[in-house]
């Protein structure tokens, strides 16, 4: 189906957009064959870990209830008749940072279950993105309509390295949501407003889209072993991981055995993974003047993920990191193309 | 008349073995055609050549394009069905719908869902929940909906029933075909197409070594079912292939010879999987 708004300037002005017609179709196909890594399962994590965080909430008030009182009015804690006073927490616990900490908290700890899945998911569906299909040979129905294999392979990478992740952020966001409405009760039974030391301070919007923008520039920094991973899959003639990850270890392996026991494939491939990427956040905190210091709750925001991005784009290792991405999104579109 | 395929020299090697050597011909607009041949004989090199799935040497052109280069837009005007049951298992039908609507300019939904309404497939349901007819069903709706020029067709109906692969063929030749369509078709079935097939091609061992019309072929060849008495007699018109049955002997004999022929017995037109048999086996038996 073409584009009405891409046919309408092209009627007006002779203009020629460029065909993204087909795209959102592909990116829907891409979701409903990977739903259950980027919905059910992540919707099924979210409902135990809600369900175990009311069962916590009610077991501690059981267990602790007559023994420490939480005072969240005047913010004071009375452990078994004896209230605590500010000298007995550390510093950084006073009400001020208590505010700040406790809807991060939630919302963050309730989504650690969701952002573990994401790695599987990504790396298991990249794998199986262009292998699956040919085992099964629907390829076959794939290949006859009018999409090309360029256009297949570039959606696929596209719909892992960001559409999938960002559902999965999306669904984070909700997740929290809904974690912090179960925290709320908790709140207003120890006499405190729920309004002012968790929904005020916790900008649980906007924090998940800062997390968001920069996750899609960390992804950036991914892409070539997103890419490897595609190649793997395009190329295997049966158990794509094995093609993704032997021929890896057999370099680390041969590095180590003949090069005095270094290995540029391992520390490059840790460089791509985490190091990098942290040096850059490293640096955006710093200039920011908050990493170190006082103890203040720093939310990514979108300004970080552009300023990562400028930091990324003027990195040479990440252009190199590139030019392996473009080696192996060729060979698997090649692949793709002409092996039958 | 306009071309729609049109094979120079078409070749195609795997290491030493040469799948395909030297295939040449045209197919016009309005036929089909049925591409005959053994097992690994090439009918699928060559026809996913023709699809852009394959790399080959020598020039081909579908619909005017270069098939290896311009697949996707090949695919607007060409649909092909390879192989039986190539749907998406993971989909539901009507996602199949979905899918094709939103990437196919020229599929007309309507259409699928009206010949779905005459089968029983669940349009609600995964295509891994279909049986392998159902599946074949959906995917033939998807076919008749697009309006193509050229509809490739490799074992359609392999490991279906009988009264499947019956339908299969009088829907296509009923409600899809048309002057204006080519339907290209290999199948081992051959009797079962042979009644629809405006042209047939055999094909050994990667060469073309026949490529007629249907009426040229019942012209040219004939089968006479001889008494023994009489054998040498029609030997004398050198048959293309001897064979005794029920006690008489069948020769099939080639060059337009029907009028020589009478004294000898009926003289009867040959079925395309006998011809087929005679000329690949190409000697008396």
């Amino acid at each position: 189906m073409s584009n009405p708004v891409a046919q309408t300037l092209e009627r007006i002005k002779g203009f020629k957009v460029p065909n993204i017609g087909k795209i959102p179709a592909l990116l829907k196909r891409e979701f409903l064959d990977s739903k259950t890594g980027f919905l059910t399962v992540p919707l099924v994590v979210a409902g135990f870990t809600l369900f175990a965080m009311i069962l916590g909430l009610i077991s501690l008030e059981i267990q602790f209830g007559d023994k420490i009182d939480l005072d969240l009015r005047n913010f004071e804690v009375t452990v078994d008749g004896e209230t605590l006073t500010d000298s007995d927490f550390d510093d950084d616990m006073g009400k001020e940072n208590f505010v700040q900490i406790l809807g991060r908290a939630v919302s963050g700890a309730t989504s650690a279950g969701i952002i573990m899945i994401l790695p599987f998911v990504v790396f298991f569906g990249l794998l199986s993105s262009l292998y699956d299909d040919r085992r099964d040979r629907s390829f076959l129905f794939w290949k006859s309509m009018p999409v090309s294999d360029t256009k297949e392979v570039l959606t696929k990478l596209g719909y892992y390295a960001i559409v999938g992740p960002m559902i999965l952020f999306g669904l984070m966001m909700v997740l929290g949501f809904f974690a912090m409405v179960v925290v709320t009760p908790f709140i207003w039974y120890h006499g405190g407003s729920a309004l002012d030391l968790l929904w005020i301070p916790t900008p649980f919007i906007s924090m998940w889209i800062g997390a968001a923008a920069n996750f899609i520039v960390y992804g950036l920094w991914l892409l070539p072993i997103l890419a490897w991973l595609m190649l793997a899959s395009a190329y295997a003639p049966k158990a794509p991981m094995i093609f993704a990850i032997v021929p890896v270890g057999a370099i680390i392996t041969v590095e180590v055995l003949f090069n005095n026991g270094q290995t540029y494939l391992a520390v490059a491939l840790l460089d791509r993974i985490a190091l990098d990427y942290a040096h850059i956040m490293g640096d955006i905190f710093e200039k920011g003047g908050h990493f170190h210091g006082d103890f203040e709750i720093r939310d990514l925001s979108i300004g970080d993920a552009f300023r990562a991005l400028g930091a990324s784009i003027t990195n040479a290792k990440f252009w190199v990191g590139q030019l392996f991405t473009g080696a192996f999104l060729a060979g698997a579109i090649y692949l793709r193309r002409y092996k039958i | 008349m306009t071309t729609v395929i049109e094979a120079r020299n078409v070749g195609k090697a795997y290491g030493k073995f040469r799948a395909l050597q030297n295939v040449s011909f045209d197919i016009p607009l309005g036929r089909i055609v049925g591409l005959i041949g053994a097992n690994g004989a090439g009918k699928t090199t060559l026809l996913n050549a023709i699809l852009g799935l394959t790399r080959y040497d020598g020039e081909l052109k579908v619909m005017g394009q270069n098939p290896s280069k311009n697949r996707a837009k090949l695919m607007e005007d060409v649909c092909f069905i390879s192989d039986v049951a190539t749907l998406p298992r993971w989909m539901k039908v009507s996602e199949v719908f979905d899918y094709v609507e939103s990437v196919h300019p020229k599929f007309n939904r309507a259409i699928a869902l009206d010949y779905m309404s005459r089968t029983t497939v669940p349009l609600d349901k995964k295509v891994r929940k279909l049986s392998k007819g159902m599946i074949t069903q959906t995917h033939l709706a998807v076919i008749m909906a697009i309006d193509a020029k050229l509809l490739v067709l490799d074992e359609p109906t392999l490991g279906l029933d009988i009264i499947f692969r019956k339908g299969f063929y009088a829907s296509l030749l009923e409600e899809y075909y048309d002057q204006n369509r080519t339907i290209l078709v290999t199948t081992h079935q051959v009797e079962e197409i042979e009644h629809i097939l405006t042209d047939a091609m055999f094909i050994r061992e990667g060469e073309l070594v026949l490529n007629e019309t249907m009426d040229d072929l019942s012209e040219r060849f004939c089968q006479v079912f001889v008494d023994e008495s009489k054998a040498d007699k029609a030997r004398a018109f050198n048959p293309i292939s001897e064979q005794k049955a029920f006690g008489k002997i069948n020769f099939i004999f080639n060059g337009g010879i029907k009028s020589k022929l009478k004294g000898l017995g009926e003289v009867r037109r040959v079925g395309l999987a006998d011809l087929f048999v005679a000329i690949m086996t190409g000697g008396k038996k």
